[in-house]
């Protein structure tokens, strides 16, 4: 059996918050463009003893990953790295089921469920093993917001433990960071483009500061256009990527 | 799910037919309930929407049946309610409890509990062999049954290829949480489940990886005063220096090695003792002889 999916990977933004958003676009939207173009986008919540959400951004951050096609949890800071890794895997996993399905159906006319128990394991079988060797894209949105001050250093950490886990898949997987609100004044910002070294991640992530709003929406659709532009951190592509001019002094 | 204690299900390949009786617990993919078949034997019944772990889960408890340790599985099947389509499995229905109540009520003997662990590393060596590993080993996955004291594994639902990666795991067992490494599926990451799942037991209480130290807890165990083999087993596998079961089987099993060990030295003493006191009475025979 043989899965086509675009490019045969996995595209996903998990947005990471701890609050409603108040600047810029609504999230929801942003996240039901985003499913459109074949982008998966989850949200997970960080709650602590004092903050159990309230009804408004729990009502929020589940309309993110209901738009987005994704999942959506809820979790101490400290679980932070592992609930991104469950994600994300799940999301794989998920993905994947459904192409299979819709191809079971078009080949045999019958999804999954009518399919006699018994004949069930070979593409259970085939969904674990393709669910694994799949390549990954994701991008973390992640809140920087003022409320965010103490948390922020698990949370970078959390980064780190996600890149090192999803290193041990057979396929290939790189993450990208988006920071909301961004560097500079700016909404939101690149941190780190897509890599699949965690030196090179730990060098970008380090130095995010938190403060400010929390504009998840243009978050949202800043990560869209990371994603379909594909850019990478220059050290992981050699030196096919570097720039004209460095070429020049070499040649 | 269910709430009239006699609700029926029906499976749509089977036609096998169950009243629910109650339920006896919920996990990760669904709820299991014990029931009762048209000829009133009682099962174990897993209840869940998501088809593909209820079948991977079925498939493995078939897999790895070894000495009555797995549960006994049954049928899969499907059935629907209130519109909604389910995926069950039957199992066989463990009376008993799980090791974390025997454990609550300081059931077990320091003999009981190193055997106990003998017997799991049995079972999950098997599971290794065949090319997988048993990630989210807990004491809520261990099973004793009343009817004849015997250690029982249940849910296979965090079996996982070796060479791929962890998906089921909890904190205190999972080495990465405790900064002892990734959560890649290798047989040091299941070595170091069970190194924690032994050394919990010992101690006679549970962890958590973010306010406890490891060194901190392997200190404890060290004024156990445990036979050395022992103790060497537990803090080498969390140091991820064994990824063999066999190896950690051999060391734990290894018994009474403390009292061995201490007689040898004591027997080695006794004898130098006694050759210099031969020696001592010969030289003085000599001097008197001499005399
Ligand atoms: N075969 C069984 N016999 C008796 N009780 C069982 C059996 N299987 C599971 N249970 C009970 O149900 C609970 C949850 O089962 P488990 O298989 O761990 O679910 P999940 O995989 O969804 O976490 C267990 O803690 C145990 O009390």
């Amino acid at each position: 059996m043989s899965v086509r999916n675009n490019n045969g990977e996995i595209k996903q933004i998990i947005v990471i918050t701890d609050g409603k958003s108040n600047i810029g676009v609504n999230p929801v939207e942003a996240a039901a463009k985003a499913f459109k173009t074949g982008i998966v986008v989850s949200s997970i919540a960080i709650i602590d003893k004092d903050n159990m959400g309230d009804e408004k951004d729990i009502e929020e951050v589940e309309g993110i990953a209901k738009a987005g096609g994704g999942l959506c949890e809820y979790t101490h800071l400290e679980n932070l790295g592992a609930t991104m890794q469950l994600m994300t895997q799940k999301t794989a996993q998920k993905t994947i089921e459904q192409i299979v399905s819709r191809q079971l159906k078009s080949i045999v006319g019958v999804d999954m469920n009518n399919l006699e128990p018994q004949s069930r394991f070979k593409i259970v079988d085939f969904i674990e093993k393709y669910g694994d060797s799949i390549n990954l894209k994701c991008i973390i949105a992640l809140d920087t917001s003022g409320s965010m001050k103490y948390k922020l250093n698990t949370a970078k950490n959390s980064l780190y433990d996600l890149l090192a886990n999803l290193q041990c898949r057979k396929g290939q997987s790189s993450i990208a960071v988006i920071s909301y609100p961004g560097n500079k004044n700016e909404l939101c910002s690149t941190i780190c483009s897509f890599t699949d070294n965690i030196d090179i991640l730990k060098s970008k992530v380090e130095d995010i500061k938190s403060g400010g709003g929390t504009p998840t929406g243009p978050a949202i659709e800043m990560a869209c256009e990371l994603m379909l532009t594909e850019r990478y951190e220059l050290l992981d592509m050699g030196v096919k990527e570097l720039p004209n001019e460095i070429e020049r002094y070499y040649v | 799910m269910f709430s009239n204690k006699y609700d029926r299900v029906a499976g749509k390949w089977t036609n096998k037919n169950y009243q629910l009786l109650k339920k006896l617990g919920s996990g990760g993919i669904g709820e299991i309930y014990l029931v009762q078949s048209l000829d009133n034997q009682t099962y174990a019944m897993k209840i869940s929407t998501d088809i593909v772990s209820i079948t991977k889960e079925y498939n493995y408890l078939k897999k790895f049946q070894y000495k009555g340790v797995l549960p006994k599985v049954f049928e899969l099947d499907d059935f629907e309610w209130k519109g909604t389509l389910y995926h069950y499995f039957t199992m066989e229905y463990i009376q008993g409890y799980t090791l974390k109540h025997a454990l609550k009520k300081n059931m077990l003997s320091l003999n009981a509990k190193i055997s106990l662990i003998c017997l799991l590393t049995k079972i999950i060596k098997l599971i290794n062999d065949a090319g997988y590993i048993y990630s989210d080993l807990k004491y809520e996955n261990v099973m004793i049954d009343k009817k004849n004291g015997l250690v029982r594994l249940i849910d296979m639902g965090s079996i996982t290829e070796l060479g791929s990666t962890v998906k089921e795991f909890t904190p205190m067992y999972d080495r990465m949480c405790w900064g002892k490494g990734n959560r890649a599926a290798d047989k040091a990451y299941q070595l170091f489940t069970l190194a924690m799942l032994l050394l919990s037991l010992l101690l006679g209480s549970s962890f958590d990886p973010h306010s406890d130290k490891l060194e901190v807890l392997l200190a404890r165990l060290k004024k156990l005063k445990l036979p050395e083999r022992v103790y060497e087993a537990i803090d080498d596998s969390i140091q991820g220096q064994i990824d063999n079961c066999d190896v950690f089987y051999t060391q734990i099993s290894y018994q009474g090695s403390r009292y061995y060990n201490h007689n040898r030295r004591l027997n080695t003493a006794l004898n130098i003792i006694i050759v210099v006191l031969v020696l001592a009475l010969a030289l003085l025979g000599t001097v008197f002889a001499c005399r």
